[in-house]
């Protein structure tokens, strides 16, 4: 299902904030999740949003399925440059509002990225509530940024009938290493997941020179204290790109040690308009075993906007960038020193040059990687697209999930269905078979301005 | 009353299989919806196995407590962590279960219909359960939370194990009362005595669940079923009422068939809400319809269901329907009387005088021996005109003040509901003219049913005999004192039927009864046509009250 307004606001706010959101055990799997688990909308629903003010938006949200229902939600925060990150159903990026490949960044890179923009992004906060009708139940979230690297986000809903839930998150992310401390008063569910990020060093293993991989090491662990229900994963997530093509590729590898469950995943952009994942799941205790597929198709739509936007952009980025290696050789002509000295520098300097040489083809493979990276990642982000096909199954539940994503006249629509089987309830007590039908169905149409 | 109990159905093992079938139906079902307990629906597909209602619910008590006995562990968390249905793969009752009536006061009081006491005993049994169950609670629990508070967990692998449950050696003894009342049935379990080995194929919860098991079988027995079999009971008696009252328009359409049919008088208070006690006096009625056995001596024969009228008490009803011919019945000729009084002769001694509830006419002994009332003539008048008009329309009435002795002509309430109608016999009261002599009338009368200063020619019998044969209804005209016309417009024609009724059966006027499905006879009978009488059929609900529909006849 398409992003919500609410959703995209706030994924907005930490991009303001520099909080990078894949950076999260929580997220770990988020491409699997959105390439094979993506929800399906099941009712007719109906979003109109608006930024009043750069500060502050509200969306109102009306649904249909069998009893009309809606939702009136307001959010107010503090961060800056909202009204920059923040644009139209008209002229936003598909690939901003839909679940999609996580695009995950190297630690080093982002970190540097995050560096400059220190002290700014401090005690932000969002505050955002809901309030649905007809059943008056209310949602309300805070996030406070307490330091760079630190977040609290508490969020709490609250239903007529004397059933309210807190949640409370307390985030850490230093970049290479981020903790995280959850407690729900709902059955006391006390968690903490951290994940590290591996530095990547270059080995006989890595033919490839140019070190755009990144290794993430997860897990997690959960205890609900009144039912006593325990749960812990721990995940393995290589993120590299393909040396000759530069396409990203995804590998995960989740296993959870209390029930057996192991998972590995694969996905991969095959070009920059398909995304394939393929999810291989296997119990080591009850030899149950699931193959599950999801494939995105995006289209393109002809904008020569966006297109010269790009080339500008690729050039600036073939300029600066290019120097992963190169900056370890000094530059000579600024050093004052004496005879020496300054001999030993030509010979140090003649050294690097026949090093130069002799590496020559290696460094410029090490370019062409790089461009080639940087290209296919930046045609990505610029691309203009107009709509793209969803299509997920899994053998096991034998479901087939179809959902079509895409801007229409300024608005987002997002259409989908779901063919299963009967419910795995029912499914087991006769074994016989049984037919598939449409378990869902639903539009989700979204404006705003 | 007469129970069947089918204890061929228990004779050889394969109630063993169709105990295993409707447990695993009910099982599944049960966690399906989710919100209603599996035995219902085996209690009520066991009664409806012909096993009589009282033992119906004994035997199946065994049952259903088999079944609820998986219930508790399940109940909590029985939609969440079943992945698949429960299968009920062994079940094994190598002696039947035994049911021992050890008591059985039947009376026809209108609190409990039929109280007894059972003795149930069931001895050896085994039950074996199967299903699957999710092992990953934070997957359910994620999957029952409200979403916006659910931290995205990464740890939700579905892990589901197959478990087996092994009840076995289970002996059970209990003493239960059962009271069959009007509301439905209830059972109260007195001395249980339960006893089994429990098996489960996941050792670490065997003990936790053999101790919740045990912990909740105290109130499995005194709340869970009895409740149960409660509201079994009465969804069982209401079932039977929707398709009771939606079968009753079709069948009017038959009319030439269901001409047998009997006709059952009840109360009005009936009709509002239709009372499981109803539906066992119903089903007694048909029974005896199907089975033509009338007698008094056994219990709960028609005869003795209160509110219901036979054919052959008919004239009972008939003599008490106020017109002129039922009030000075006693005038009326020796012989007609006699065979009126006959109860339990055949319907053709009834059928042989048929103008005796018809017609509103004076007797001519009545005139020839002057022995009549005026005031009890407009009070008879005036209640049949209530009976058959609307009661929001008022009787045009001329009241002669009588100064003195002269003759004086009392004219009787004026034939103004003869519009409404007119082809009834009863309804239509003639104005009737009679001359009185020398007889002072007294505006104001202190008491109903002071014997008035009638003249001369009054006889002892005059007084004694209509109060004979209207004991009950004057009984209660005395409480309210409807003598006057002014006092008896006070009253509509439904306290007035009411009243009528329930001083036929004033012992068990409180208990109410019910109507069979009135069917319509060809030959309508003017007593019924009157609209005050219309609202007796059990198919007000498809009728408003005092319409021009045939009502549902009697049978002649």
């Amino acid at each position: 299902m398409m992003l919500d307004y609410m959703d995209y606001i706030s994924r907005a706010f930490e991009q303001s904030t520099n909080w990078n959101r894949d950076n999260s055990y929580a997220n770990i799997t988020a491409t699997t999740s959105a390439l094979i688990d993506f929800s399906v909308p099941s009712a007719f629903e109906f979003q109109v949003s608006n930024a009043s003010t750069p500060f502050t938006f509200n969306t109102m949200r009306v649904s249909t399925r069998n009893v009309f229902n809606g939702s009136l939600t307001y959010l107010y925060t503090d961060a800056d440059n909202l009204e920059k990150i923040v644009s139209d159903s008209g002229s936003i990026d598909l690939q901003n509002v839909t679940e999609t490949y996580r695009y995950f960044q190297p630690f080093y890179n982002n970190h540097k990225l995050a560096a400059p923009t220190d002290g700014k992004t401090v005690g932000k906060s969002l505050y955002y509530g809901r309030m649905f009708y007809p059943n008056s139940n209310l949602e309300a979230m805070l996030i406070k940024t307490l330091d760079p690297h630190k977040q609290l986000k508490i969020k709490w809903l609250s239903t007529f009938d004397d059933f309210n839930i807190l949640t409370c998150y307390w985030q850490r992310d230093t970049g290479r290493d981020s903790q995280e401390v959850i407690f729900s008063t709902n059955d006391l569910l006390c968690g903490y997941r951290f994940l590290h990020n591996f530095i990547g060093k270059p080995s006989k293993m890595k033919n490839s020179l140019y070190n755009n991989s990144s290794l993430s090491l997860g897990a997690e662990l959960w205890l609900g204290l009144i039912t006593l229900s325990p749960g812990c994963s721990t995940t393995l997530r290589y993120c590299t790109h393909a040396p000759n093509t530069g396409r990203p590729l995804t590998l995960t590898l989740k296993w959870n040690p209390i029930f057996g469950n192991l998972s590995s995943s694969y996905s991969a952009k095959t070009s920059s308009n398909t995304t394939v994942c393929a999810k291989y799941d296997f119990n080591l205790y009850s030899i149950d075993s699931n193959l599950s597929f999801g494939v995105e198709l995006w289209r393109r739509g002809n904008s020569a906007k966006a297109m010269s936007q790009y080339q500008d952009v690729s050039q600036t980025f073939g300029k600066d960038e290019n120097l992963m290696y190169h900056h370890l050789v000094p530059d000579l002509s600024q050093e004052q020193a004496s005879p020496q000295t300054r001999k030993d520098l030509v010979e140090k300097q003649q050294l690097l040059n026949d090093l130069t040489t002799a590496f020559s083809s290696s460094l410029r493979k090490i370019d062409r990687e790089k461009t080639m990276i940087e290209e296919f990642q930046n045609n990505l982000h610029h691309a203009n697209f107009t709509s793209v096909w969803k299509l997920s199954t899994s053998l096991r539940d034998a479901n087939l999930k179809v959902l079509w994503e895409g801007k229409f006249k300024g608005f987002l629509i997002s259409a989908g269905a779901e063919v299963s089987k009967a419910s795995p309830l029912l499914q087991s007590s006769s074994s016989e078979k049984l037919p598939s039908y449409l378990s869902k169905f639903g539009v989700q149409l979204q404006y705003s301005t | 009353m007469s129970f069947r109990f089918n204890a061929e159905a228990f004779k050889d093992n394969s109630f063993n299989d169709k105990i295993r079938e409707k447990l695993t139906k009910a099982l599944n079902s049960s966690s399906g919806n989710g919100s209603s307990g599996p035995s219902p629906t085996i209690v009520e597909s066991q009664g409806c196995e012909g096993v009589a209602a009282a033992t119906a619910s004994g035997t199946s008590s065994s049952l259903s407590k088999s079944s609820a006995k998986i219930d508790p562990m399940m109940k909590s968390k029985r939609s969440d962590i079943l992945k698949s249905g429960i299968t009920v793969s062994k079940v094994n009752f190598p002696t039947m279960p035994k049911v021992e009536i050890l008591d059985l006061d039947i009376s026809a009081q209108p609190r409990s219909l039929v109280k007894g006491i059972c003795k149930i005993s069931c001895m050896n049994a085994m039950l074996q359960v199967q299903t699957e169950i999710e092992g990953n609670l934070l997957l359910v629990y994620s999957d029952y939370s409200p979403q916006f508070t659910t931290p995205t967990l990464n740890c939700k692998d579905s892990f589901t194990i197959p478990i087996t449950m092994v009840f076995s050696e289970v002996h059970l003894e209990a003493i239960t009362n059962i009271f069959v009342k009007n509301s439905g049935i209830g059972i109260s379990f007195n001395d249980v005595n339960l006893d089994f080995k429990f098996d489960c194929s996941i050792k670490i919860l065997q003990s936790t669940i053999e101790k919740r098991l045990k912990k909740s079988m105290q109130s499995l027995f005194k709340d869970v079923l009895p409740r149960v079999i409660f509201n079994m009971s009465q969804s069982l008696f209401t079932a039977e009422t929707a398709t009771k009252t939606s079968e009753a328009p079709s069948t009017e359409d038959n009319e030439d068939t269901s001409s047998s049919t009997m006709k059952v008088m009840l109360e009005e208070s009936d009709l509002q809400e239709l009372s499981a006690a109803n539906m066992l006096r119903l089903s007694t009625l048909i029974s005896s319809r199907q089975t033509l056995s009338l007698q008094d001596t056994v219990l709960n024969v028609p005869s003795t269901i209160p509110g219901c009228l036979e054919r052959q008490n008919l004239h009972r009803f008939n003599s008490r329907i106020p017109s002129l011919s039922n009030f000075y019945a006693s005038y009326k000729e020796p012989e007609g009387r006699a065979t009126l009084m006959k109860r339990n002769t055949s319907t053709f001694m009834v059928n042989s005088h048929p103008s005796s509830r018809d017609q509103n006419v004076l007797p001519q002994r009545v005139l020839e021996e002057d022995a009549y009332d005026l005031k009890e003539i407009t009070t008879i008048q005036s209640r049949i005109f209530e009976r058959s008009t609307d009661e929001n329309v008022r009787p045009r009435r001329r009241k002669i003040s009588i100064k003195r002795k002269p003759k004086k002509t009392v004219e009787a309430p004026p034939p103004v509901e003869t519009h409404s109608d007119s082809e009834t016999a009863v309804a239509s009261p003639k104005p009737i003219k009679a001359t009185h002599n020398a007889l002072p009338i007294e505006e104001h009368q202190p008491s109903a049913f002071v014997p008035m200063k009638l003249s001369v020619n009054i006889t002892p019998r005059y007084f004694t005999q209509p109060e004979r044969t209207l004991l009950p209804l004057e009984n209660r005209h005395e409480e309210t004192k409807p003598t006057t016309l002014e006092e008896i417009n006070y009253f509509n024609y439904r306290p007035e039927v009411h009243r009528l009724r329930s001083s036929l059966y004033s012992p068990l006027a409180k208990g109410g009864s019910i109507l069979m499905p009135g069917r319509d006879l060809a030959e309508p009978r003017p007593l019924l046509e009157n609209k005050g009488l219309s609202f007796l059929g059990l198919n007000h609900r498809m009728r408003k009250w005092g319409n021009h529909d045939d009502p549902p006849p009697y049978q002649v």
